[in-house]
């Protein structure tokens, strides 16, 4: 394998016209179908409940739905639970739904509640933004000292083209977003910017061969060399991250998707992405 | 081997021998999230209102009545701090009850006791059922008398309201039971002379509690029912009332009993909230979350199933895919997650749910530096170089990869512990020492080991 010779470079825009499209694609999931933000950004009660024998969903709506003034999520969470989530957040609202619960089911236990007012929830939104763009600029800053100017643009339009999929992704399936999202989707920029470095750096090494070389060549030298070490470790930290989504439990689900999705694409990225980018730039020269 | 070879084995040694112990001594000294361990965590958030404004030392005020209160509830290891400058943490582990738990903390307790001028009198009668009639016109009859009460009631508490602004320092505050409505006059006493409030049930047996004034108490108690002798004294707690006997007597000595409608637990509570007095400050829950403890335990188990598997598929892949090699890998993963663990407790961080995932993460990427390493040293191997100097370049040239990108991920890492609160926090935590062990644990532990490797002989680069 190793000794094998790919020439990733030559289809560099059927690449980047694929990742362009799923960016684009994602953005208009974003526009019109949105996030389902969970109460950790919009503020509500989560209430999660189990039972002997689980009722079907569309009986405990009932139960509830003269209850909450307005629609109240539910949805079934591991063997025996249910979560209801809605976007009333006093303790009042949460209190009537448990007694309702609990006068028409004998079976019933609550296993966890969580309320979050409006105030926290929107801190929330504005640390994630602040946060995700701290360590961007961050990043920047540290790959400009390390490597160029060029290799930290470069490398950090593919963390944004990740975490635009992720999010495409997650609005796609209506997964619920919560605050362990923002863990995942940094993870994510750490991942990814991880492999690009790494096939970065083997360019940086090869940098002195660029005048007789030419940097598509270049480049793809650079990424053969480095072709055994991506897919060893993109298997590596692809299985931990498989068995969370399947061992991980519900209340991990939409953190191991996330990282799933973000792991993919990430490489992808940086494979493609990152050193399309650069064989443009620097052939416009 | 060298001075820096053998400098390099004491330090692997040293440090490994020294996190196996600091670890096994330690090891109730990881603090488990309440979201594994369950236990209410709240937050609350001071509000100014005219009665009651912010000033500077509110939160502090606030800070020990709760502390006082859950002390007094008996929780182990609460946590209750401050957050910011109006906000206050409190976090319950392992308790059992949260609502209760909530009611407790998150009321405000101001108790006082006032003359009764006026009231609406009565309750609210119950609605009239068809059933309970034999016709439809008496039903309906009883209907529109019912709807004339309601209406007249609610005039009276109307009444009730106007009469109170031309009443200087009185209120209108309505009953427990709905319905009733008194017009209270100023206050003859507060809860701030109380020394003490105990659960006591009365002659009759219901539930109640009794309390023992201060001095000043005592005798502002004693002219208030001296005063009002066959009147009603109402007892107030946070503006709704709670009882209002009929003075039948003055009561001197400084003791009294309140009766209303609790339970048990309620007369407990009630009892600890007028002991450590009442919140200086208007609260309201900002967020609140509680996770019961199966839950929680749950939650433990899926993790760690998902990391034993992960961690599995891992040791397997690196050792069919490098060998023996692999198992230099593999150790040094072990190595990579004992210092995980000794880092937690010596930072006194706190394991949570995204915590864990983000050590089983790490588990996938900190083999990426043996991948690194040993690609490298097959590189330079097949430039012609003997094993020995192939693993010295190797590790040479892997290390400055190694340290650009596990800087950059750091970056991220330390983003999220800086600027996240709570479990993302948590989770910063464990991805940053996950980082930094592994680094460790590529660069010097598996150089130690792939040293002892060479040093009987092995061939250490396939050909």
């Amino acid at each position: 394998m190793s000794r094998l010779q790919f020439d990733f470079m030559s289809h560099r825009k059927i690449a980047l016209t694929i990742s362009l499209v799923l960016v684009i694609a994602s953005i208009g999931l974003l526009l019109t179908r949105g996030l389902n933000l969970g109460i950790d950004f919009t503020g509500g009660n989560v209430i999660q409940v189990e039972f002997e024998n689980r009722p079907e969903i569309n009986g405990v709506r009932s139960v509830i739905s003269g209850i909450v003034a307005r629609e109240a999520m539910i949805q079934n969470f591991g063997e025996k639970g249910i979560i209801i989530r809605t976007n009333e957040d006093t303790e009042e609202s949460r209190e009537a739904v448990v007694k309702a619960l609990q006068s028409n089911y004998a079976d019933v236990k609550v296993t966890g509640f969580e309320k979050v007012g409006p105030v926290v929830g929107g801190e929330l939104r504005r640390q994630a933004i602040i946060g995700v763009s701290i360590a961007l600029v961050a990043i920047l800053i540290y790959i400009t000292l390390r490597f160029q100017f060029r290799f930290a643009v470069v490398s950090v339009v593919p963390l944004v083209h990740d975490v635009i999929i992720a999010l495409g992704f997650f609005s796609l399936t209506q997964m619920e977003i919560g605050s362990s999202f923002i863990a995942a989707i940094l993870t994510i920029v750490g991942y990814s910017l991880n492999n690009t470095i790494i096939i970065l750096d083997r360019v940086r090494e090869n940098w002195s061969t660029l005048s007789r070389e030419g940097i598509v060549n270049l480049v793809n030298k650079s990424l053969n060399q480095t072709l055994a070490r991506t897919i060893n470790t993109t298997l590596t930290t692809l299985f931990p991250v498989i068995a969370l989504c399947v061992w991980g439990g519900p209340v991990l689900m939409a953190f191991s998707y996330a990282m799933l999705v973000g792991m993919i694409a990430g490489t992808w990225s940086s494979m493609f992405v990152a050193t399309g980018l650069l064989c443009e730039w620097q052939g416009k020269k | 081997m060298n001075r820096t070879d053998k400098l390099r084995f004491w330090l692997v040694f040293i440090v490994i021998a020294g996190a196996l112990c600091y670890a096994y001594y330690e090891r109730n000294g990881l603090n488990l999230g309440l979201d594994l361990k369950g236990g209410a965590h709240i937050v609350l958030q001071a509000k100014d209102t005219p009665e009651n404004p912010l000033r500077d030392d509110s939160i502090d005020r606030l800070l020990a009545v709760l502390r006082n209160r859950v002390d007094q509830y008996g929780v182990a290891e609460p946590i209750i701090q401050k957050s910011g400058t109006d906000r206050i943490i409190v976090d319950l582990p392992g308790i059992q009850d949260p609502a209760a738990a909530l009611e407790l903390i998150g009321r405000t307790a101001q108790m006082d006791f006032r003359e009764v001028i006026d009231s609406t009198g009565r309750n609210i009668p119950v609605e009239p059922q068809r059933r309970n009639y034999d016709s439809d016109i008496q039903f309906v009859n009883a209907q529109e008398r019912w709807r004339e009460e309601v209406a007249r009631l609610s005039n009276a508490s109307a009444d009730l309201v106007a009469r109170s602004r031309n009443t200087a320092g009185s209120i209108v505050a309505p009953a427990e039971e709905p319905g009733t409505f008194y017009l209270l006059g100023s206050v003859l006493l507060s809860g701030k002379d109380l020394v003490n409030a105990e659960v006591a049930p009365d002659s009759l047996g219901r539930m109640g509690v009794s309390l023992e004034f201060n001095s000043e108490g005592a005798r502002l108690f004693e002219n208030a029912t001296a005063r009002l002798v066959g009147k009603q004294l109402a007892i107030v707690l946070d503006n709704v009332v709670i009882s209002a006997p009929v003075v039948q007597d003055r009561i001197a000595g400084g003791r009294a009993q309140i009766t209303g409608r609790f339970t048990a637990d309620e007369a407990g509570r009630l009892a600890i909230m007028l002991k450590a007095g009442a919140l200086p400050v208007a609260v309201e829950i900002a967020e609140n979350r509680s996770v019961g403890p199966s839950l929680g335990a749950d939650s433990v188990r899926q993790g760690l199933e998902a990391g034993l598997f992960g961690a599995g598929m891992v040791l397997v892949f690196m050792l069919l895919y490098y060998q023996f090699r692999g198992l230099a890998a593999d150790l040094a993963l072990a190595v990579t997650v004992l210092l995980i663990f000794a880092g937690l407790i010596a930072f006194n961080a706190t394991l949570t749910l995204p915590g864990i995932a983000g050590i089983i993460l790490t588990l996938g990427m900190a083999v990426d530096g043996n991948v690194l390493i040993y690609e490298r040293i097959r590189e330079e191997r097949d430039s012609g170089k003997t094993p020995r100097a192939a693993l010295d370049s190797g590790f040479r040239k892997a290390l400055v990869t190694i340290l650009d990108s596990n800087i950059t991920t750091l970056i991220a890492a330390l983003v999220l512990f800086y600027f996240g609160s709570g479990s993302v926090r948590g989770f910063g935590v464990t991805l940053s020492v996950g980082l930094v062990a592994s680094v460790f644990a590529n660069i010097v532990v598996t150089r130690a080991i792939l040293q002892l490797f060479v040093k009987s002989g092995k061939e250490i680069v396939r050909k």
